[in-house]
């Protein structure tokens, strides 16, 4: 099964990198073929990465949720989702050369992590496990396209391919959009997650750094929602605190699990 | 001081300010600062200026909601005004289709005007005031979760400990059983104490705790927090013993054992001068030689430690948060926008204004109200 699991998931970095080359192409040498082609690679690349979680779900006989390797290619999952979604209903031009970069990088880095599975702790052997890790995925998913959309309005701020890229104004609506069909996910996360602390330890809230940092994460879109819809905020302050709530969720989902272990360090 | 308290800038103050202190907070955790005043000042500061942001603002949306509008004859006019045929079709279409299309009218006429005001999206309207509200309930519950009572309470299986009269008085735990239960592969799965209650030696209440389901009596929670064993031994000439497992103990000067926990249960390592003389698995009744003495291992006592906690305040807080959810939701409802519309039909005109926070919304109604007026 493990072999399963690394020929799909070689299928699929292939996949992003071809869809990369794809994208750069259709980018300066617009063609809806070579357009239609490269999301084509990037379903392959969805799919393949499908197929290795349904691997890894036979392998180890749970979702593949219990580890960092298994939920960042969950993570990886709905972020490609998102992406498609996205793609399908915007048709963006340049948000595919700039998210399959991302993607590709992102699988790379899981590829190069310690891949064996572990047995479920009785802590996490709970359906709420389900709904927890779900709503992270779509949440993260979602943050995580926002993120590459908030890079592509700095760039372009900036001069860079400022003729091809999407309005300023469009990115930055489209920041919003996903940022605010996210939010509740991200407050579902939250809850969901003190709901079973609650079950599991007794505490809903335990000040851990994992709960803390979702937190942190969750105010920064707060305050990004807020600033934008009461505050008028828009264009760069507003994108710039959209980047930054991704670094959050970097960070909560990575940095927290290496520099400050606590009850989530299995994660 | 209340205008400050009550301002959306000061709300986004604090939230950076509590950004800044959690990340404080996990990168120093020896600080403590979860624990310190300013902290706990700061989430005060900030429920108290969202409790008064909602206060505010809650009986105004309301307000806005069911006023009349105004003809603007006495005020500047509003938004684009546009010459009209016929303007008594033109409100009479326009009019109905928002109906159709959902629209809540609130009208008032006055001579030759009419003006009108049109919701729609009125869940997506209070949305965020529901939300505020529901985390206020979340903020109560955790004020009142300060004065809950928890406690470990570790009890050997067979046994009975007094639970601690604060969290209930009068009534005795017995720890029936304890046992690591396994799944098909053979990994841990949960560890599971079978409790009884008992109050004056009767029993009351009986139950399981286990990881991920605790046991409720009378509003009071047991949660399965560890566990561990001891080893009651007898050593000739000096009595008998409990040792803890993985620590070491002296039996004279220069010899020591230790119990430890293997695969197949408990071995001891006995020592003599710093150095190991032998490792034998370990079975209950068993003697076992060491020097000049004999070591009888008598039996294993298994103990459970059960957090055991009453906290009013947790049940409020689980409330709040159901709430919490429940208005996230209604974010993913349809789009708030409000159309003003104005119909002089002396002078044959309408003039209109739409407002919404989402561009597209405010284009496709503008669209739409221009379509009709172009008939």
């Amino acid at each position: 099964m493990p072999n399963v699991q690394t020929v799909v998931l070689s299928m699929s970095l292939a996949s992003y990198l071809m869809s990369f080359v794809l994208y750069i192409i259709n980018f300066f040498k617009s063609n809806s073929n070579i357009s239609l082609v490269a999301r084509i690679f990037v379903i392959i690349a969805f799919l393949s990465t499908t197929a290795a979680g349904i691997s890894r779900t036979i392998n180890v006989g749970h979702l593949p949720f219990s580890n960092m390797f298994e939920f960042g290619l969950c993570f990886l999952w709905g972020m490609v989702l998102a992406f498609l979604v996205v793609d399908f209903k915007y048709n963006l031009k340049g948000l595919g050369m700039f998210f399959t970069p991302v993607a590709a990088a992102m699988l790379m880095w899981l590829v190069s992590l310690d891949q064996s599975s572990s047995p479920l702790m009785p802590a996490l052997r709970s359906n709420w496990l389900y709904i927890h890790v779900f709503t992270a995925i779509i949440a993260y998913g979602a943050f995580g396209v926002s993120y590459v959309l908030g890079i592509m309005y700095l760039l372009k701020e900036q001069g860079f391919l400022k003729k091809t890229l999407p309005s300023l104004d469009l990115i930055d609506t489209l920041i919003y959009k996903i940022i605010s069909f996210a939010m509740p996910f991200m407050t579902l996360l939250i809850i969901t997650g003190a709901i079973w602390a609650e079950d599991a330890w007794g505490n809903y809230w335990s000040w851990d750094p994992k709960e803390t940092w979702s937190l942190i994460t969750w105010l920064i879109y707060a305050g990004y929602l807020h600033t934008r819809l009461m505050g008028k905020w828009k264009g760069r302050r507003s994108v710039i605190f959209a980047i930054v709530g991704f670094l959050a969720v970097m960070f909560t989902f990575v940095g927290v699990s290496y520099l400050l272990p606590g009850l989530h360090s299995y994660a | 001081m209340i205008k400050w308290l009550t301002s959306m800038k000061t709300a986004v103050i604090f939230m950076i300010l509590i950004i800044i202190a959690s990340i404080l907070a996990t990168f120093f955790p020896e600080l403590n600062i979860y624990k310190s005043i300013w902290y706990r000042g700061i989430l005060v500061f900030f429920c108290f200026n969202l409790l008064l942001c909602t206060v505010k603002t809650i009986p105004r949306a309301c307000q806005n909601l069911n006023k009349s509008p105004e003809i603007s004859e006495k005020k500047p006019p509003v938004g684009e005004k546009v010459k009209l045929n016929n303007s008594k079709h033109t409100e009479k279409n326009i009019l109905q289709h928002l109906k159709q299309q959902g629209y809540k009218l609130n009208s008032t006429a006055s001579g030759h005007d009419t003006a009108v005001v049109a919701h729609k999206g009125l869940i997506n309207y209070f949305a965020p005031h529901a939300l505020h509200l529901a985390l206020i309930i979340v903020f109560i519950g955790a004020l009142v979760s300060s004065f809950g009572v928890s406690e470990n309470i570790p009890c050997y299986v067979g046994q009975s400990v007094d639970i601690p009269s604060e969290l209930i008085a009068g009534i005795e735990m017995k720890v029936e059983s304890f046992k690591t239960t396994y799944d098909q592969e053979g990994n841990i799965e949960n560890w599971v104490s079978k409790i009884r209650l008992l109050k004056d030696e009767e029993s009351i209440a009986h139950g399981i705790v286990k990881v991920n389901h605790p046991f409720v009596f009378q509003g009071v929670k047991f949660y399965q927090s560890g566990y561990g064993a001891d080893h009651l031994i007898a050593i000739e000439g000096k009595g008998e013993f409990s040792i803890p497992t993985d620590k070491p103990v002296g039996v004279t000067d220069d010899q020591g054992l230790l119990i430890n926990s293997t695969n197949n249960g408990y071995e001891m390592e006995l020592f003599d001068d710093y150095q190991q003389l032998k490792r034998v698995p370990l079975s209950e009744g068993q003697v076992i030689d060491f020097k000049d003495t004999k070591v009888e291992y008598k039996r294993t006592q298994k103990y459970t430690i059960l957090t055991v906690k009453r906290n009013p305040g947790t049940a409020i807080v689980m409330f709040g948060l159901a709430c919490t959810a429940a208005t996230s939701l209604l974010f993913w409802s349809r789009r708030y926008r409000r159309v003003y519309l104005e119909f002089n039909h002396q002078d044959s005109y309408i003039q209109y204004k739409v407002n919404s926070k989402d561009e597209e919304i405010k284009q496709q109604v503008k669209e739409y109200i221009n379509n009709h007026i172009k008939g």
